[in-house]
């Protein structure tokens, strides 16, 4: 799980099984893994921004949205979360393995 | 083609297809939010992809091809579109969007001293950040002025190294030199007087660390992450920005100022002129590789100019 990511770094990383992302790399080419690995990235980011902002009480998206402009590499950035909505990280953790789920059976099909 | 590399490229299409469905979701599911996201043009992988993240991925996609990763490529890749995607950077402003930005600028300039809201902040940051090619903040790696609007007196030439007279500086010997030396000490280094120093000295700013609220007790920490801290000056009514380094604190709370500029960082930024009365927005410079150059910089001229 402290598999380096090539990506810049988020908040939520550590909760990210490398291992499964790496076996969702396996189904590209050499050539095309780095733009898989974007993609894929890219639709996490979605997925966890979306929960969040779903999850977070509307009055602290202003500061959440400040706060992923400066911190979005930094792991303080969930605690700040658990903070103002204890549990969201189990909820993240959850939309992580649900969307990569859903990414190992589109490329199975 | 190879058989493997069409479905390789084909699962690629799917995988572009599957994102681009979260991304419509995502709108659809907070429009609000989305619809700021739009108009502040900030895209959400963008929050990633901040420059201070992209210089550290590149600096760890190299320690990944040093491993020997199977990603290497990737790798590699990678750093090439952090290239690219810094040139593309340069003309992300149109004249339009030149124009607003200077608006708003104007306007955030006059309100009180202090800090603008959120919202506003990250909208100026990003925007500055695209004009000026280079990434600028209010706050960096957790520090932040009491003041990021403000008022900025003029201050005197600085001694560089002990026995520095007036007479040794190149320019504005009409400002005069304090009689002590800054604040964070001298500018020279281990003794010497590199163009370095010359350059520290001839563009510094004071600024108000020691009104910080942690300074009395963090100031052993403060004290070395300000000393010769990038920042940069913001000075709409003449449309002038001044790249700078904290040389000196203060002035103090009486004088009625938030931060001090170098005779040459007054002057050269037309910091006092008729337009501008001393205000301006001073933000952080992200450079840890210290490339971006001292000085000042005419922000119209950063603009790609349609004919």
């Amino acid at each position: 799980m402290s598999k380096p990511s090539p990506l810049p770094p988020s908040f939520y990383d550590h909760l990210v099984s490398w291992e499964k992302i790496d076996s969702l790399l396996d189904h590209f080419e050499e050539d095309h893994r780095h733009q898989a690995l974007l993609t894929i990235f890219e639709s996490l980011d979605h997925e966890v921004l979306g929960v969040v902002l779903t999850e977070l009480d509307n009055t602290h998206h202003p500061d959440f949205l400040h706060m992923c402009s400066h911190s979005y590499h930094q792991a303080s950035l969930l605690e700040w979360l658990e903070s103002k909505n204890p549990g969201i990280t189990l909820i993240i953790q959850e939309v992580l393995v649900v969307t990569k789920d859903r990414l190992t059976e589109l490329l199975l099909e | 083609m190879t058989k493997n590399s069409k479905s390789s490229a084909t699962k690629l299409e799917k995988l572009k297809e599957f994102s681009s469905q979260v991304k419509a979701k995502f709108k659809i599911t907070h429009k609000k939010t989305s619809n700021w996201l739009d108009e502040t043009a900030i895209d959400v992988s963008r929050f990633r992809h901040r420059s201070k993240d992209v210089l550290a991925v590149a600096s760890m996609a190299g320690s990944m091809m040093m491993q020997g990763s199977i990603n290497a490529q990737a790798a590699q890749q990678l750093i090439d579109q952090t290239d690219d995607k810094n040139r593309e950077i340069l003309s992300h402003v149109t004249q339009d969007e030149y124009l607003t930005l200077i608006d708003k600028l104007k306007s955030v300039v006059t309100l009180p001293v202090g800090h603008m809201d959120n919202e506003q902040e990250l909208y100026l940051e990003q925007q500055l950040t695209d004009l000026l090619g280079f990434e600028v903040t209010a706050e960096l790696e957790g520090h932040r002025l009491n003041h990021t609007i403000g008022i900025m007196g003029g201050e005197q030439h600085l001694k560089r190294y002990p026995g520095d007279s007036l007479n040794e500086h190149d320019a504005y010997l009409e400002a005069g030199i304090a009689p002590n030396r800054g604040a964070f000490g001298w500018f020279t280094k281990n003794g010497q007087l590199t163009e370095q120093a010359i350059q520290n000295e001839k563009y510094y700013f004071a600024v108000q660390t020691l009104y910080l609220p942690d300074w009395n007790s963090n100031h052993q920490e403060l004290k070395p992450w300000y000393k010769f801290r990038k920042m940069i000056a913001i000075n709409p009514g003449e449309e002038i920005a001044v790249v700078a380094v904290v040389g000196d604190a203060g002035p103090a709370k009486w004088v009625k100022k938030q931060s001090g500029g170098s005779p040459e960082v007054i002057r050269e930024g037309k910091i006092w002129s008729k337009n501008s009365r001393g205000r301006v927005i001073l933000l952080f410079v992200d450079d840890p590789e210290n490339k971006i150059p001292l000085g000042p910089i005419s922000l119209s001229e950063l603009v790609p100019q349609t004919t």
